[in-house]
């Protein structure tokens, strides 16, 4: 067994949180108020090479492996949730999935822009009648010649309105059920691709969310990502790794509301004393620690496995189930540790609250997580 | 082996304490010559402490004197302590305390050998009358020449003399914003200092009146902090002030884990209202 | 073609530094840091190379966890390193530090153009190291630079006294302590980090130097400073603050 991290990445670690308190942790609070995505924020990462960690440098990434960009997102989620969020996604399920499924020509056409943080990924599954039932979908893809053609309507898609590249799935054979799904790679600007209605949301805020609308939408058939019929899989693909990324996004909300908790508690006094020194305060400090301890080793034993080239999906799911449910209990905990104060807009634990609300819905809701948990002990 | 020299008289009080104590005399030095690049000194006060053999030679801990300490224990290759805030001398050698982990703690040390060099800061002055005096010139030729030499743009009078000081920091949005101050250091006879960004980076105050570590340490009556985060290396160079009072927005800012009275609260609120208050009084 | 050795200092980050039982310091949670003015020195060894050519050698003494201090140092533009370690560095007196970075300089990384030093160490911030090893070496050493240019083989360089500004010119080689204000040191992108352990380093024990002295100066305690004046609280506004003035009186500061 061995519980650590190299030096290399206890470094790396250390440079994205200085990178943070630089360039994220004083416009978290407004970009969160202004549901602005931070544009000049992304382009530092990208050139900090912190867009494509574990993208072979031949691709223009940084060749390092999949924990060390959980590392990365886990840090980037403690100052600003909806940027680790949007750093998980780019990372861990486009680029991923460009790596495992795209060929030759594919990875070096679409991999180095996005690993140098010029392009920015979307995955494009979700759909308003199919959410966790993803066979419900209607995007229909049809083949014209060397084309395909696309036509659905795709909603709460991330970074919907600042992505590059987009990976969209839909029907290719609806007659073939599991196997009738296709995945495609779709540039911004493609005819027939055009975003649709901007979501406001709880929180995750400065991630932008947004209608995908696809209208006769043409793009070559070297654009399908993998087999046709390969879509479900590749879907599924995406999420497990996605889901490593989710956990270390409500890992690093969880290491904030704790850090946030033991700062204010040791300097609020009531009754001539510190609140810290209330039992009660204590024990819900307590209560956090423990649980961020055991949140974030499921996560990066999830990504280890990974690396290892070991099946992960079962550890993914554990880890983003837990960790999601953790980082919601105890934001709670961290605002009533706060208070009148910690109700108040400005507070950094109430903004926490509001997203880590998001950690137990996407990527699969915590009721998915247990279907595939259950799934894989019981079958 | 005898006599404490001094530098100046700003490091007297030190260096007549550890006089008495090993029952040597002071002597003064006094610098000659056209102002060259500090380098220039060093050869003759090397010369002259060979031949007379002080016991301790003591300066003010600056940036210049600093170089000069460092390089007369060079040469003697006897102990030097530096940036000490408390000397006192015993039998056998002398104790210092000086300041280390950006003021967070305090290493004492002991050096039971002499010479030693000892470089102080914020040394106390004492008027001397009388004392011997040594006189320093400077070598003609240096490898290090100095070009050009421009006064820092600095506070009327020294902040550190100041009974009341008035601090700037980070909460202050823009520059035309000092001016309020301004009113309020006329008002109780204060000087107007501020911490290391506002003075480096932002250039909004001179150097002379950056308070820390790294700037000058002040030990007024009033140490009025306003918006200021209270970073340790900032707090070390006001542990003198008797009273201190903070203003800040974020109720968590270390700077109140050091005041004596704190308001949570916006400065720009504070100041029209802290002037309206002192209305009644001298 | 320039060498630059660039000196950094591996110390304990005094924000994790907490106050234990009465005057102890509680080291047990610390973590290190390449020391802040350190930072500096080496960015600007970086940034002349980058615009004048040449090499860039980072050194730095410690103990054992200086490795971990070097690959930092490594992956922020130096060239080469220079990792001198032994466990007896570990608390070294300036004097000794000053005595095994010139020695080190003198048989190991000769010739040499520049030395940089930050002005003073984060944690002793002694400020004796760069003066010592520059006359250890027999160069200039301009101290407290916050700017620097090149003309004519020479080096220009400002230095912010107390007082004044001094511009000043030096022949190379030479020695330079910087303020914080001459540059802002970069942060290390993920590659940097990567390929640091790549990078070639010159590994020194105290078995490559000659005995030091035992320094006449010895640290006899270690006290934490207690700075807690117990702060009361006033509102912000006529109320709350008419009620600060007077307790300022009962002070003696208004009347």
């Amino acid at each position: 067994m061995d519980f650590k991290l190299t030096e290399e990445q206890e470094l790396i670690r250390k440079n994205m949180r200085e990178f943070c308190e630089k360039y994220v942790d004083p416009i978290a609070a407004e970009i969160d108020e202004q549901a602005r995505f931070p544009k000049e924020v992304f382009e530092k990462l990208g050139a900090g090479d912190w867009m494509g960690i574990p993208v072979p440098t031949k691709y223009g990434g940084a060749g390092s492996s999949y924990l060390t960009h959980i590392v990365a997102v886990e840090e980037l989620s403690r100052s600003c949730a909806a940027s680790g969020f949007t750093l998980s996604i780019h990372v861990g399920i486009v680029e991923m999935l460009l790596l495992l499924y795209g060929t030759e020509d594919q990875k070096q056409k679409y991999l180095p822009p996005l690993a140098r943080g010029e392009e920015l990924g979307a995955f494009v599954l979700t759909e308003p009648g199919a959410g966790t039932d993803v066979m419900a979908a209607q995007t229909e893809i049809t083949r014209d010649g060397d084309d395909y053609v696309i036509n659905g309507t795709k909603t709460f898609t991330s970074n919907g309105p600042n992505a590059g590249v987009y990976i969209v799935f839909g029907w290719t054979d609806k007659s073939a059920g599991r196997k009738g799904m296709s995945a495609f790679i779709v540039p911004k600007g493609t005819p027939g691709m055009r975003v649709g209605e901007h979501f406001q949301k709880m929180g995750i805020r400065a991630s932008q969310t947004s209608e995908m609308i696809f209208e006769n939408c043409r793009i070559p058939k070297d654009n399908l990502l993998g087999k046709e019929g390969d879509g479900l899989a590749i879907a599924m693909t995406g999420l497990d790794h996605g889901r490593i990324g989710i956990a270390a996004q409500s890992v690093g909300i969880l290491q904030a509301a704790l850090d946030e908790s033991i700062k204010y508690s040791k300097q609020r006094i009531q009754f001539g004393a510190p609140i810290s020194r209330n039992q009660a305060i204590a024990w819900m400090i307590a209560d956090m620690a423990t649980d961020l301890a055991a949140a974030r080793f499921l996560t990066y034993h999830a990504a280890w496995l990974k690396d290892e080239g070991k099946p992960f999906s079962r550890e993914a799911s554990m880890a983003k189930l837990f960790a999601a449910e953790a980082a919601m209990k105890h934001t709670i905990k961290a605002v009533q540790i706060q208070g009148g104060y910690g109700y108040c807009k400005g507070a950094k634990v109430e903004r926490l609250m509001r997203d880590a609300k998001i950690t137990e819905i996407y990527e699969g809701t915590s009721e998915a997580q247990r279907m595939v948990i259950s799934g894989s002990l019981l079958r | 082996m005898s006599g404490i020299w001094i530098s100046s008289e700003e490091v007297a009080g030190v260096g007549m304490d550890i006089a008495r104590m090993r029952g040597e005399s002071l002597v003064r030095l006094v610098w000659r010559g056209e102002k060259a690049h500090i380098s220039a000194y060093l050869p003759s006060l090397i010369d002259l402490v060979e031949k007379e053999k002080p016991s301790a030679v003591i300066f003010p801990s600056q940036v210049d004197l600093n170089d000069l300490a460092a390089g007369l224990a060079s040469a003697l290759n006897c102990p030097f302590i530096s940036g000490c805030i408390k000397v006192a001398a015993d039998e056998t050698g002398l104790e210092a305390q000086r300041h280390i982990y950006g003021g967070a703690a305090v290493q004492v040390v002991r050096s039971d050998a002499w010479p030693v060099v000892l470089t102080l800061v914020g040394g106390e002055r004492v008027e001397l009358e009388g004392v011997e005096i040594k006189e320093v010139f400077p070598v003609s030729q240096t490898a290090v020449k100095v070009l050009e030499r421009k006064v820092k743009e600095s506070a009327n009078r020294p902040i550190t003399e100041a009974k009341v000081v008035i601090s700037i920091g980070r909460g202050f949005k823009r520059r035309e914003d000092i001016v309020l101050v301004k009113d309020l250091a006329a008002r109780l006879s204060g000087e107007i200092g501020c911490t290391r960004p506002i003075a480096s980076e932002l250039h909004w105050l001179p150097e002379s009146v950056c308070i820390g570590l790294s700037g000058v340490q002040v030990s007024p009556d009033l140490y009025l902090a306003l918006g200021i985060s209270g970073q340790v290396q900032h707090v070390v160079g006001i542990r003198g002030a008797r009273v201190i009072v903070a203003v800040n927005q974020d109720e968590k800012a270390p700077i109140f884990g050091v005041a004596d009275f704190g308001i949570v609260g916006d400065l720009y609120n504070f100041i029209p209202l802290f002037l309206e208050a002192l209305k009644g009084t001298r | 073609m320039l060498h630059i050795i660039a000196c950094c200092k591996w110390v304990i980050d005094e924000v994790y530094i907490k106050r234990g039982r009465g005057e102890e310091i509680d080291f047990s949670s610390v973590d290190w840091k390449i020391s802040d003015y350190d930072r500096h020195a080496l960015e600007e060894a970086v940034r002349i190379k980058d615009s004048l050519g040449g090499k860039v050698t980072v050194l730095t003494v410690g103990a054992e966890n200086a490795v971990k201090g070097m690959k930092d140092m490594l992956s922020r533009g130096a060239d080469e390193g220079c990792l001198i370690k032994d466990e007896s560095f570990a608390r070294l007196d300036p004097a000794v530090t000053a005595d095994i970075i010139a020695h080190a300089v003198k048989s190991r990384l000769s010739p040499y153009d520049l030395i940089f030093f930050g002005d003073g160490s984060s944690d002793l911030y002694a400020r004796q190291v760069g003066p010592r090893v520059a006359a250890k070496l027999g160069i200039s050493c301009l101290t407290g630079v916050r700017k620097i240019a090149f003309k004519d083989g020479y080096v220009e360089a400002e230095r912010s006294l107390e007082r004044e500004i001094e511009i000043v010119q030096a022949p190379l080689p030479v020695a330079i302590t910087v303020l914080p204000e001459i540059n802002t040191p970069r942060i290390p992108g993920v590659k940097d980090t990567l390929l640091a352990s790549r990078k070639p380093v010159l590994n020194l024990s105290s078995c490559d130097f000659p005995d030091y002295t035992v320094p006449a100066v010895r640290t006899v305690a270690i006290k934490a400073v207690r700075l807690d004046r117990g702060c009361v609280f006033f509102e912000n506004n006529a109320g709350g603050i008419s009620s600060l003035v007077e307790e300022l009186k009962k002070k003696g500061i208004l009347s």
